[in-house]
């Protein structure tokens, strides 16, 4: 079956220098980043947490600069690369990585937020886990990539233009 | 045209502030930090590739340290501090010391100036009174 998805704004995720989006996958009661905090409050509270203060922070006082995401192929992801999480979970056994959140910069003042979860082996393909949020995360950036290169969608300042009539099969 | 959606965001907000402030405080304090050494090597107009010279490191791996949230020890901070010629972190202690000393000495060099301004002024109301004196003498 085909599944369409959206872009959906964030309410009071607009920052002085950010303003978050996500995606929204029809027939799923949340976007993507949402379903992301739903899923880790329980499990991952303090990691996530540290995640969300990243995230105010990046928006509030420096904006998506280049060094403050990773790479993770076509997509990004969060936190950087040398982030340790200061504070640990404690029905946390096994957290030598982390939590990630895969995302899309499309430039330092919009940032679209994806899903992901506790990574738990090195390689994304080895990590159950992340591999599902990882490959969906890279296909929607394609997804997007075309759009803007197709005038569909455009970012412009804190904003993207075109998004109400915008949807993309998945 | 649609109506562009909007999705509540409560859970967010609850989730950070449920967080120990000790957490937030961690992410806020290393955003920092790197914030800091990249505004010092603008202003020093020095790259990564010359910190990294100087610090006899690779390129790679101050790219890594400049990456938002590095965990930095004393000893890697004072090793950019010396390699860039800047502090990066400075005690509020020591802000208060220099304030003090930085205030004392604008406060001498403020009253030597107004002595010398006093000591002319007198210098030149002597001499005028005198040159008055003579000139009601004549």
């Amino acid at each position: 079956m085909n599944l369409y998805a959206t872009i959906v704004e964030l309410s009071r995720l607009d920052f002085n220098k950010v303003k978050y989006f996500s995606v929204k996958i029809e027939e799923k009661e949340h976007s993507e980043f949402m379903d992301f905090q739903f899923r880790m409050r329980n499990s991952h509270p303090t990691q996530l947490g540290e995640m969300n203060a990243l995230i105010r922070e990046i928006g509030e006082k420096y904006g998506a600069n280049r060094e403050q995401f990773r790479d993770e192929r076509k997509a990004d992801a969060l936190p950087p690369e040398t982030f340790q999480y200061f504070g640990l979970d404690d029905l946390e056994p096994d957290n030598q990585f982390g939590l990630r959140l895969y995302c899309l910069r499309l430039s330092e003042s919009v940032v679209i937020l994806f899903n992901g979860d506790l990574k738990t082996a090195q390689k994304v393909d080895d990590c159950k886990n992340c591999r599902g949020h990882f490959k969906l995360a890279n296909r929607i950036t394609s997804k997007i990539d075309d759009a803007i290169v197709q005038r569909h969608i455009r970012p412009i300042y804190k904003d993207i233009i075109g998004i109400e009539d915008f949807e993309f099969e998945i | 045209m649609k109506k562009r959606t909007v999705e509540d965001t409560s859970l967010f907000f609850e989730v950070l502030n449920n967080t120990p402030q000790e957490s937030k405080n961690y992410v806020s304090k290393s955003l920092e930090i790197v914030h800091e050494i990249i505004l010092l090597l603008r202003e020093k107009d020095m790259n990564q590739k010359k910190l990294a010279q100087k610090l006899g490191k690779t390129e790679a791996e101050i790219s890594k340290w400049l990456s938002g949230t590095h965990n930095f020890t004393i000893r890697t901070l004072t090793s950019i501090e010396t390699a860039i010629n800047e502090e990066i972190i400075v005690t509020p202690h020591k802000v208060r010391s220099n304030a003090l000393k930085y205030t004392t000495a604008i406060y001498r060099a403020s009253v030597n100036e107004i002595k010398s301004c006093l000591h002319n002024a007198e210098k030149y109301n002597i001499k005028s009174k005198s040159e008055r004196l003579e000139r009601s003498a004549a």
